[in-house]
């Protein structure tokens, strides 16, 4: 979007003469050190400078914002007089379906404004912020500056309330990605919350295939490059193996930062099932995969990639690529003890040269041994896989 | 280009969203390369994204769009957007052009929605905007590679790098018991792909309520008619059969050769004499054919026709092109008492 379409421009007393125009702006602000703003990017196009939001944080362009942040808006003067009064006339925070209106300002209460004084929303003063949880809004905005010389600015902002710094792969959160971890994980104040509701929605609305579709490349055994651009764009529906569908949640989670995320796989690849017709497969038990491509059964998988976070000396994953038939959504499942024993495996089956050599069963050592150590090396980029 | 130009008028006749204007495309350039597109969110639900510079394929946005189905063109389906998002429009169809790729992505939900409790429990409560979730949804996706054995390479290469090994992979037969262009994988009861020339089909289709795999037979059985009339694309330069009425010698009009079935649009036959009455509302498309004493009717996506009352199974489903239903032409004539016969590329009428 340009930033053109935002400005006003301060005429000379003769309106015609645009040449002689100069022009001012608004901008987003923090009231008080209450809260941050955060520099997102579009996610549609490489490289990063020229997919930074930008001009940012002005009104019409999406906004990120932490929860309960008290936010505010300048002016930005280019030049030539500064006006001594110019007010917010309209304001209105809001979402739709359901209709949630958060605030509503009917000319400015604080009357008018100094040229260099900063506007906090909303009316009742002090300002109460924007709501203290994960939310996507809309901020409508009306401000009227030396009235019959400037022309009004109105604009609609996309408002992206994060819980949150955003964190690794996310430090610039994509809108692309903000678009669903904001909706999906809306009303959450706390980050295990957010991550359960980002991890059963995006299993409802995802079609995991582990057989067809994926959207990574480069994989070696330490890290791969996930096209997220495609991914969101493919569909939607959002489809994918798991390679996917852990990389899309570690972004959703870490997008508004919930956790500080990482992927792993079950086991190296030198480990697994590979062309070479030697190593482990995965025997699930009967789970649910996520969407309509495959039906509920057991699944035999060469590796299986999941996220997962580090709390409290443990690891717990999230994964919405499947649910278990008997234990439900995978959701803070301590990684070893649990995911591994009761929801990913029933057994793991050794082949040599193609042929079935003996079974383990699941909470052994060999085969699991979730890798690489740190987690798995994901780059995000917004290239085409083509 | 005549095809092309047929597709495009076609589609405005059914009301099809057409592409977004020049004033809303913007141009990216990358790897050297300059797209047209519709950017970040999508135009009237479509996602354009065309290969302007250097520009050497001939694939166009309007050709993948005719290998597909319309908006009408599914009784009781629509072409929508997921619908988990407010404020963005939604994304029904992705069409992609790049020289050596091409495809089109395209999603149709049901308007008939489920039970509330099938929704996604959030603490154990379904979130009020999820509820009522679509019955039935339908995708489509058609990708175009250079050659065959491109296309080919792909879906193995894909297949061989997916999490679930090659070896081990399912592979269901279809209700028919027949094998749908070159190569066939049937890897559950909800989906089908098969490649056809230079063209990659992917077909998904699931009905909360049950199973109905003649349905996604159905489905695919159309959409290689529609590959089958590019010959570039299917790589059979014969499948295109001239109907002659053996008095007259006169050509009545063309059928398409379906791995070893002439299938016509059902409006030919009215050269034979036929007459044909269409019943259509958004959840049902009902064709008769009435010739004489006799009567037969056929729904869109129907393995049968129903001849006098009885019921009479088709070599292939009836499906729409084009505003039209396509039929298995000896099955229809054989039930019109219309005698037939195939001599190489001709169908002679008796």
């Amino acid at each position: 979007m340009a930033c053109g379409i935002y400005k006003w421009l301060l005429l000379s007393n003769c309106v015609f003469f645009v040449s002689t125009a100069f022009g001012v702006y608004a901008e987003f602000t923090i009231c008080g050190g209450e809260g941050a703003i955060y520099q997102p990017r579009w996610g549609q196009t490489e490289p990063l400078v020229n997919d930074l939001v930008s001009p940012y944080p002005i009104p019409g362009n999406p906004l990120v914002i932490k929860r309960g942040s008290h936010l505010g808006v300048k002016i930005n003067w280019e030049g030539g007089p500064q006006c001594n009064h110019w007010r917010v006339a309209y304001s209105r925070l809001y979402r739709e379906n359901p209709e949630i209106v958060y605030w509503t300002e009917i000319d400015d209460p604080h009357g008018f404004h100094r040229a260099n004084q900063t506007h906090c929303f909303p009316h009742p003063y002090p300002p109460a912020g924007v709501p203290n949880y994960v939310e996507k809004a809309y901020l409508e905005l009306e401000i009227i500056s030396c009235q019959g010389v400037i022309n009004p600015l109105t604009a609609v902002t996309p408002v992206y309330i994060v819980l949150d710094d955003p964190v690794q792969p996310m430090t610039i959160p994509w809108i692309t990605v903000l678009d669903y971890s904001c909706e999906w994980a809306r009303t959450s104040s706390t980050s295990l919350s957010a991550t359960n509701n980002l991890t059963i929605l995006f299993n409802f609305f995802g079609q995991y295939d582990p057989e067809n579709f994926y959207f990574t490349s480069g994989m070696t055994d330490f890290g791969e490059i996930f096209h997220l651009e495609d991914f969101i764009n493919f569909g939607p529906p959002f489809i994918g193996q798991c390679n996917d569908f852990a990389d899309f949640l570690m972004c959703l989670a870490t997008s508004i930062g919930a956790y500080e995320m990482k992927c792993h796989r079950t086991w190296s690849f030198s480990d697994a099932f590979l062309n070479g017709g030697q190593g482990w497969l995965l025997e699930t038990p009967i789970i649910d995969p996520a969407g309509n491509i495959h039906e509920i059964g057991y699944f035999l998988f060469t590796y299986h990639q999941f996220p997962n976070t580090y709390l409290n000396n443990q690891w717990y994953v999230w994964d919405s690529s499947f649910r278990n038939t008997a234990y439900g959504d995978c959701l803070q499942l301590q990684r070893e003890n649990i995911y591994e024993t009761y929801y990913l495996v029933n057994q793991f089956h050794y082949f040599d040269n193609y042929t079935y050599q003996y079974s383990v069963l699941p909470h052994s050592s060999p085969p699991w041994d979730p890798w690489p150590t740190n987690g798995l090396n994901v780059v995000i980029i917004a290239n085409d896989m083509s | 280009m005549i095809l092309t130009i047929l597709t495009v008028v076609a589609l405005n006749i059914q009301g099809e969203s057409m592409f977004p204007s020049e004033n809303v495309l913007k141009k990216e350039t990358y790897q050297n390369k300059t797209f047209s597109t519709t950017g970040i969110y999508p135009w009237n639900g479509i996602r354009l994204k065309e290969i302007i510079s250097p520009k050497t394929t001939n694939i166009t946005p309007e050709i993948l769009l005719s290998l597909t189905y319309n908006a009408s063109e599914v009784p009781g389906m629509m072409l929508a957007g997921h619908p988990s998002l407010q404020g963005i429009e939604k994304q029904h169809t992705y069409i992609f052009v790049d020289n050596d790729k091409q495809f089109i992505n395209r999603t149709f939900y049901s308007k008939e929605v489920g039970n509330a409790e099938w929704g996604p429990k959030i603490s154990g409560v379904i979130r009020e905007q999820y509820k009522y979730a679509p019955l039935r949804e339908l995708l489509i996706f058609v990708t175009l590679f250079k050659s065959s054995s491109d296309a080919v390479t792909d879906r193995i290469s894909r297949k061989s790098k997916a999490q679930v090994p090659i070896q081990l992979q399912k592979n269901y037969p279809l209700p028919s018991g027949l094998t749908i262009g070159d190569r066939m994988w049937v890897t559950s009861h909800t989906n089908i792909v098969f490649i056809k020339g230079k063209a990659d089909v992917f077909i998904v289709f699931s009905d909360k309520t049950q199973e109905n795999p003649e349905f996604l037979e159905a489905v695919a059985w159309g959409v290689l008619y529609r590959v089958l009339q590019y010959p570039d694309i299917s790589g059979e330069k014969n499948a295109s059969m001239s109907i002659i009425h053996k008095t007259t010698n006169n050509q009545l009009g063309n059928a398409t050769n379906m791995q070893g079935v002439a299938m016509v649009p059902a409006s030919t036959l009215k050269k034979l004499g036929v007459t044909i009455k269409t019943t259509r509302d958004e959840n049902k498309w009902t064709m008769s054919l009435i010739k004489g004493n006799r009567t037969i009717t056929f729904n869109a996506f129907d393995w049968y026709l129903n001849e006098n009352g009885k019921p009479k199974r088709l070599d292939r489903p009836a499906f729409p092109h084009h505003n039209d239903l396509v039929v298995p032409l000896r099955s229809v004539c054989d039930s019109m008492g219309i005698k037939l016969a195939v001599k190489g590329n001709n169908v002679i009428i008796e």
